[in-house]
C-alpha cells in the first residue's frame, strides 16, 4: 500500500481510460468521469485559493459541504478530496442551532454549497468563519481573495494516512453532535477491503438511498467509484422509487437499510423474481432481520446479499456476513448474525472490566484495527471514554451487545441503551421487536418501555405497521414466545410506523405518541 | 369519478391539515416529490386507498409519481376499479 496516495485518485484515472464511462445518475441526468472529473477539480482548484491550503500540512484545512444528496454532493466531495482537504457534510435540514455549533466546531475554511444549502448560509452563519464559499456550477464567493490568482491544485494531491478525510457529525442523544473524525488510512482500508470482497466491476450500476451525512454514503460512492462503476442517486422525498428504478436502470447493485424493504413490501412494490439483474444487495446500518432477507432473496435471486455491521467510529462498516440458507440466525432475535471481522478490523465482546467473555456469552462489542476514528472533534474527554488503550491498544465501545458463536461468527443482540429493566427483570426491546415480527409476520415494528413512572419502566407497549390485526391472537402468541414479565400489556397496531431519518423504527417517536395519547386521556 | 376524487382531496387536505399544512391543496400539487408529505404518509395513503376503493397495488409496479397529486391518485384509483 502506497504511503501517499488520494482517496478518490481512481475518479482521475478513470476519466483518463474511460472518459465516457457514467458515474453519477440522478433524475435522469448522467455525469460520465470526464464531466464528473472536470468539476471535481474546478471545486479542486477554488479549495486550493484558500490561504489555508498552503498550511494544510500544520492545520487540516476543513471544508464543509452543504448539499442535498446528488451530484453536486459527490462533486463537492471528491473535489474537496482532491485538494487533500477534510470533508465535513452538514444536514441541510438540521435546527439552525445546530448549523451553527457545527460551524463553531470546525471553523472551516470554505463551504461548498448546492442551491438548497446556499439558502442556509444566512448572515450569521456566513459571517460565522469562511473566507471562501463556494456554489458548484457558480463563480464562487470570496470576502478576500483575488480571484484572478494561479490555481494550485491541478490534480488529485497525495495526502498521509494520518490526514483527517471526513469529519461525520452523529446525532448525540443528548442533542449536542459529535463529530467523528475519520483519517485517510481508515478510508483507504475500507475501500480497498470492499471493493475486493464485493468483487466490484466497472460495469456495476449501483444504488444510493443515503444522504452525505450518513457514512454509508462513503460506501456507496468511493467503492462504486474506484470500480469505475456508476452511482444511482435517488433522492430522499423518490426513496420509494428504488425498485422501479431498479427495474428500468437494469442495476446491478443495491445498497440501503433494511427498512427499506418493509416500506416497499407495504407499498406491494415487491415481487418475487421482480429484481432478476441484481448481482448483490447490501445491507447495513440497522439489524438484518432473517425474514427480509429471506423474502429480498426471492425478490433478487440472482443476488448475493451482504449483511454489514459497524457504527460511523469505525469507518462506515467493519463486520460482514454473507447470506446464505446456512447463515446463522441470531437466536431469540431472529437477525442475520452480522459475521466476521473484515480485513484491517478486529472485533472483541467483552465485560464491563473488559475482559473477553466466553464464546456464546453476551458482553460489549468492541472494535479495533485500522478504521478506527481518531476520536470526536473538540471532545478528549469522550474520545478517551469511548476508546479506553487496553494493552497498548486502541479500542472503541459500539454501546452494543454482541456475542461470538462457537464458529467465530459475531452476533449483534441490541443496544446497550435500548436494555430496561420491567419490575427488575433486564429486557432487551430487539428481543421484544424479535417476538413482535415472529407471531405478526410484519417487519416494521417497535417495542418501547411504557407505562414510565420517575424515568422507571413498569412495562412494555408493542407496535406493529398494519390496520387489521387481531389483538388477541397477538397476545396469546407472544406469551407462548416470551417470559411473561416480557409480553407487552399491549399491541397497537399503526397504519404507519414513525421511521427516523436513517430509515429505522423510532422509538422515541413511539413514545412520544404514547405520552400524547396518556396526556389526551388524563385531559378528558 | 369526481365523487371518489373529492373524497380523496378530503382525506389528504386532512391529513395536511393534521401536520399544520393549511395550504389548499390544488390537483396537481405535489405531494410526495415536493415533500410536503413523508414516506409515512404514503404508507397511510396506500393503505387507506386499499381500504376505501380496494385499490391493488400488487402488480402496479410502484412509482411515486402514481400517487404523487389528487389527480394521479383519481386516475389510478379510477384504472384499478375499472379493470
Amino acid at each position: 500500500m502506497p504511503e501517499n496516495f488520494n482517496l478518490a485518485s481512481a475518479v482521475w484515472q478513470h476519466s483518463l481510460s474511460a472518459p465516457q464511462s457514467v458515474a453519477i445518475a440522478h433524475n435522469g441526468k448522467t455525469l460520465n468521469y470526464e464531466q464528473f472529473a472536470a468539476q471535481a477539480q474546478n471545486v479542486a482548484q477554488r479549495l486550493s485559493q484558500s490561504p489555508d491550503w498552503q498550511q494544510r500540512s500544520h492545520k487540516p484545512m476543513k471544508v464543509g459541504i452543504l448539499a442535498a444528496r446528488g451530484m453536486d454532493a459527490c462533486v463537492a466531495i471528491v473535489g474537496a478530496c482532491w485538494a487533500g482537504t477534510t470533508y465535513v457534510p452538514i444536514g441541510l435540514k438540521l435546527p439552525k442551532e445546530k448549523i451553527q455549533a457545527i460551524f463553531a466546531a470546525c471553523e472551516f475554511s470554505a463551504i461548498i454549497a448546492d442551491e438548497e444549502g446556499a439558502k442556509l448560509l444566512t448572515d450569521n452563519v456566513w459571517s460565522a468563519c469562511p473566507e471562501l464559499m463556494v456554489r458548484i456550477g457558480q463563480a464562487f464567493e470570496s470576502k478576500s481573495l483575488d480571484q484572478s490568482q494561479a490555481m494550485p491544485c491541478q490534480q488529485p494531491v497525495q495526502v498521509n494516512k494520518q490526514d483527517l478525510a471526513y469529519v461525520i457529525f452523529t446525532s448525540g442523544t443528548t442533542g449536542v453532535p459529535k463529530g467523528v473524525m475519520i483519517e485517510a488510512g481508515s478510508v483507504q482500508n475500507y475501500i480497498q477491503t470492499m471493493t475486493r470482497k464485493l468483487a466490484m466491476r466497472a460495469t456495476d450500476r449501483a444504488l444510493e438511498t443515503c444522504d452525505i451525512t450518513f457514512d454509508v454514503s462513503v460506501h456507496n460512492m468511493f467503492v462504486t467509484w474506484q470500480a469505475g462503476a456508476a452511482l444511482y442517486i435517488l433522492s430522499a422525498n423518490l426513496a420509494m422509487n428504488a425498485v422501479k428504478l431498479a427495474r428500468t436502470e437494469k442495476l446491478t447493485i443495491w445498497n440501503s437499510v433494511p427498512s427499506l424493504v418493509g416500506m416497499l413490501q407495504q407499498l406491494k412494490a415487491l415481487q418475487p423474481g421482480c429484481l432478476p439483474d441484481l448481482r448483490l444487495s447490501v445491507f447495513g446500518g440497522e439489524a438484518l432481520p432473517h425474514s427480509t432477507a429471506s423474502q429480498w432473496q426471492a425478490v433478487a435471486p440472482n443476488s448475493a446479499i451482504f449483511n454489514l455491521y459497524g457504527p460511523t467510529e469505525a469507518t462506515v462498516f467493519c463486520l460482514a456476513q454473507a447470506f446464505s440458507p446456512h447463515t446463522p440466525i441470531t437466536a431469540g432475535r431472529g437477525f442475520v448474525s452480522i459475521g466476521t471481522p473484515i480485513s484491517g478490523c478486529e472485533a472483541r465482546v467483552v465485560d464491563t472490566d473488559g475482559q473477553v467473555v466466553p464464546d456464546g456469552m453476551t458482553g460489549e462489542l468492541v472494535l479495533g484495527g485500522v478504521q478506527l476514528a481518531r476520536g470526536y472533534l473538540g471532545a478528549p474527554e469522550l474520545t478517551e471514554q469511548k476508546f479506553p488503550v487496553w494493552n497498548a491498544k486502541r479500542w472503541y465501545l459500539t454501546g452494543d451487545y454482541a456475542l461470538r458463536d462457537a464458529s467465530g461468527d459475531f452476533h449483534y443482540l441490541g443496544r446497550i441503551d435500548n436494555q430496561i429493566k420491567v419490575f427488575g427483570h433486564r429486557v432487551e426491546l430487539e428481543e421484544i421487536d424479535a417476538a413482535l415480527r415472529l407471531v405478526s409476520g410484519r417487519d416494521l415494528v417497535g417495542a418501547v418501555a411504557w407505562p414510565l413512572v420517575d424515568g422507571m419502566a413498569k412495562g412494555l407497549v408493542g407496535f406493529i405497521a398494519g390496520s387489521d390485526l387481531d389483538q388477541a391472537q397477538l397476545l396469546a402468541g407472544l406469551k407462548q414466545t416470551l417470559q411473561p414479565y416480557m409480553v407487552p400489556q399491549q399491541v397497537i397496531a399503526l397504519e404507519s410506523m414513525p421511521l427516523n431519518a436513517s430509515g429505522k423504527v423510532d422509538r422515541k417517536a413511539l413514545t412520544a405518541l404514547l405520552q400524547e395519547t396518556a396526556h389526551i386521556v388524563a385531559s378528558v | 369519478m369526481n365523487n371518489r376524487k373529492q373524497k380523496i382531496k378530503d382525506y389528504l387536505t386532512d391529513k395536511l391539515k393534521s401536520q399544520g399544512d393549511n395550504t389548499p391543496l390544488a390537483d396537481s400539487d405535489s405531494l410526495f416529490v415536493s415533500g410536503r408529505l413523508d414516506s409515512v404518509a404514503m404508507m397511510m395513503l396506500v393503505v387507506y386507498l386499499e381500504e376505501a376503493f380496494g385499490v391493488d397495488f400488487k402488480g402496479a409496479d410502484f412509482e411515486v409519481s402514481l400517487i404523487d397529486s389528487v389527480e394521479a391518485i383519481a386516475l389510478f384509483v379510477e384504472s384499478q376499479v375499472c379493470a
